[in-house]
């Protein structure tokens, strides 16, 4: 069975640099990137943003995230391996972080691999417009996650322990 | 014996969308001060809509909630069709309660379990549920998935709807998509089966403070959708346009959001007010589920609003799937299409999730907006709110802090609120 991989671009297009995710999914989305590869524009989602991946095999899932780098940064992790923590006090559904999501998709035993691809913003206040070093990483970032696509619809799937696609066997429930 | 003063400040009450303060000053049981002050920014969106085409005001004024976004583009539309003596096809307004009552249910479902069940649970937010109730958990991502889904078949997106007209709808959906939301809709009433008995088995705080509730009102279905009228408790029924006799808002100094109230007073709006006013045209089903609950024990506790939201969502989902059936009982057709703008005023009063929900607009000759009033359900609670705190207070002003905290955090909480709808205080007067 195919895989199934989504690309999703998360982030607050009035909030400056916090746009860039949803704009490289925009880039994204007029390109062909093959079979079975799904682009989204995720925006502010909250809760969600746990739908438009939960189906998926792997997701790949841009946004601006604050590493503490120079801005314009560009980090790839993997969400397992990432120290991705929310506060106890959630303080308005309206506006979950993808942090929750994340936390909320593992607690739940939902098995899509998830990627993030993390570009360390300069401004996040509101207004319109990415800042100078944001915007000149934008076309690297197309390529690079266009180039993640391309790198695993060329080679095999993962195996699973028993031999099989990562889960997508039997469950029918969409 | 040394005074005791309670000095509680709650900046930023969680779990409620948008922005509110709780102030409470006692001394020695005596209230000096006590209100629920909302700091959110106000918006503007009445003035933004003014001199705008009818086509735009709809697209406009569903941005002023990320959450009920499909019930104000309802009320908007049906202001609209309403001014221009527009009359909808049986099929769309059987397609439009599909989404309607899909955000109905998502709305709810988001409340009772992500925002409420914490509280009557006693953790501080869902998470720590996913350890100690899981099965309750994914049944409620369940629930909201299905919910948005409903509404992305009929109006192409579960907020914001981009397929939804004066007159139309633009897109009919697929046979297969309603078949699919159709046959999970039916599979969910065990999941609100699930859901009734855990509620029922949560206990609420005591307390009782008699109020007027007000609700849409329809003569063949529970008032929710297309409404010609507004119901009140004291049994009075007030014809949609002179929704101004019934219902005064005015400004308050603490507050970005307008306090509304009648000749009795502040009063209710939400799912228990409508519970109120119109129980009687409830599905068997949901009349069930709110036996099982026991509601009409608890219909002067505002904190039962969670329990009403249980029995809506039961009753959403049996109208979801009776307009589902009409719908796939037939070939769909596909409508011609035209708006033909004139001068005058429509009025549109549906519910939104949190209660009576009124878009009054005024178009001129080219179908541009010269005047509009949105009532909005937050706001009218806000007054009846804080009558509840009074209420309240005396009788609990013994516990300690943190248990009045929580229980003054928890009734705001039982109603809902969403503030960034309701913050639009400002009266603007553009003379051009």
């Amino acid at each position: 069975m195919a895989r199934r991989i989504v690309v999703l671009g998360v982030g607050n297009e009035l909030r400056s640099d916090d746009a860039v995710g949803v704009l490289v999914a925009r880039r994204l989305a007029s390109l062909d990137l093959g079979e079975g590869v799904e682009v989204m524009e995720g925006h502010t989602g909250g809760l969600n943003l746990l739908f438009d991946i939960e189906d998926a095999d792997w997701a790949i899932v841009v946004d601006a995230v604050d590493m503490g780098s120079q801005p314009g940064q560009v980090e790839v992790f993997e969400a397992a391996e990432a120290d991705v923590r929310v506060v106890e006090r959630t303080a308005s559904l309206h506006h979950v972080a993808l942090a929750d999501v994340l936390q909320l998709a593992e607690m739940t035993g939902v098995d899509t691999r998830v990627t993030l691809v993390g570009i360390q913003p300069q401004l996040t206040l509101p207004g319109e417009g990415l800042s100078e070093p944001v915007a000149a990483k934008l076309d690297e970032v197309v390529e690079l996650v266009r180039g993640m696509v391309e790198d695993a619809l060329e080679s095999p799937p993962p195996e699973t322990a028993d031999g099989t696609d990562k889960g997508r066997g039997g469950a029918a429930e969409s | 014996m040394a005074d005791r003063k309670i000095n509680i400040f709650v900046e930023e009450i969680c779990r409620v969308e948008g922005h509110g303060n709780i102030v409470l000053n006692a001394t020695n049981g005596t209230i000096e001060e006590l209100r629920l002050e909302i700091t959110e920014s106000p918006r503007f969106f009445e003035a933004m809509m003014l001199g705008r085409r009818w086509d735009e005001a709809t697209h406009i004024s569903c941005r002023i909630c990320g959450i009920c976004s499909i019930a104000h583009t309802t009320t908007s539309v049906r202001a609209i069709e309403d001014a221009f003596g527009i009359e909808p096809s049986e099929q769309t307004l059987a397609l439009r309660k599909v989404a309607y009552h899909g955000e109905m249910i998502q709305s709810h479902v988001l409340h009772f379990y992500y925002l409420a069940a914490p509280d009557l649970l006693g953790v501080p937010s869902v998470f720590p549920l996913i350890q100690s109730h899981p099965a309750e958990v994914k049944r409620a991502l369940r629930l909201k998935r299905l919910a948005n889904d409903l509404c992305k078949v009929v109006v192409g997106r579960h907020l914001h709807p981009c397929a939804y007209l004066p007159g139309t709808l633009p897109r009919l959906p697929e046979r297969a998509e309603l078949e699919d939301v159709h046959a999970r809709c039916v599979a969910a009433r065990a999941d609100m089966d699930a859901a009734v008995a855990l509620f029922a088995t949560l206990t609420l705080p005591d307390f009782e403070r008699p109020c007027e509730a007000l609700a849409s009102w329809h003569p063949d279905e529970y008032g929710m959708y297309e409404c010609q009228a507004i119901k009140s408790t004291k049994g009075d029924l007030t014809e949609k346009h002179d929704y101004r006799q019934k219902i005064r808002e005015f400004v308050v100094q603490h507050s970005h959001a307008k306090h509304a109230e009648t000749e009795h007073g502040s009063y209710m709006v939400g799912a228990l007010a409508r519970y109120r006013c119109n129980s009687d045209q409830l599905h068997p089903r949901a009349k069930e589920a709110a036996a099982a609950l026991s509601l009409d024990a608890h219909l002067d506790n505002p904190y039962a609003i969670t329990l009403a939201q249980v029995v809506e969502t039961v009753h959403s989902f049996e109208e979801a799937i009776r307009w589902l059936e009409w719908a796939l009982e037939r070939d769909l057709e596909w409508e011609e299409w035209s708006v033909q703008p004139k001068a005058g005023r429509g009025v549109g009063v549906d519910e939104a999730p949190r209660g009576l929900l009124i878009h009054d607009y005024t178009f001129d000759g080219e179908g541009k907006l010269t005047a509009v009033n949105c009532v909005i359900p937050t706001n009218q609670n806000l007054n009846n709110v804080e009558h509840d705190f009074h209420a309240l207070v005396p009788g609990i002003v013994q516990r300690p802090d943190e248990e009045i905290q929580l229980l003054l955090e928890m009734l705001v909480r039982a109603y809902d609120p969403c503030i960034s709808c309701a913050t639009h205080m400002l009266d603007v007067t553009i003379k051009r």
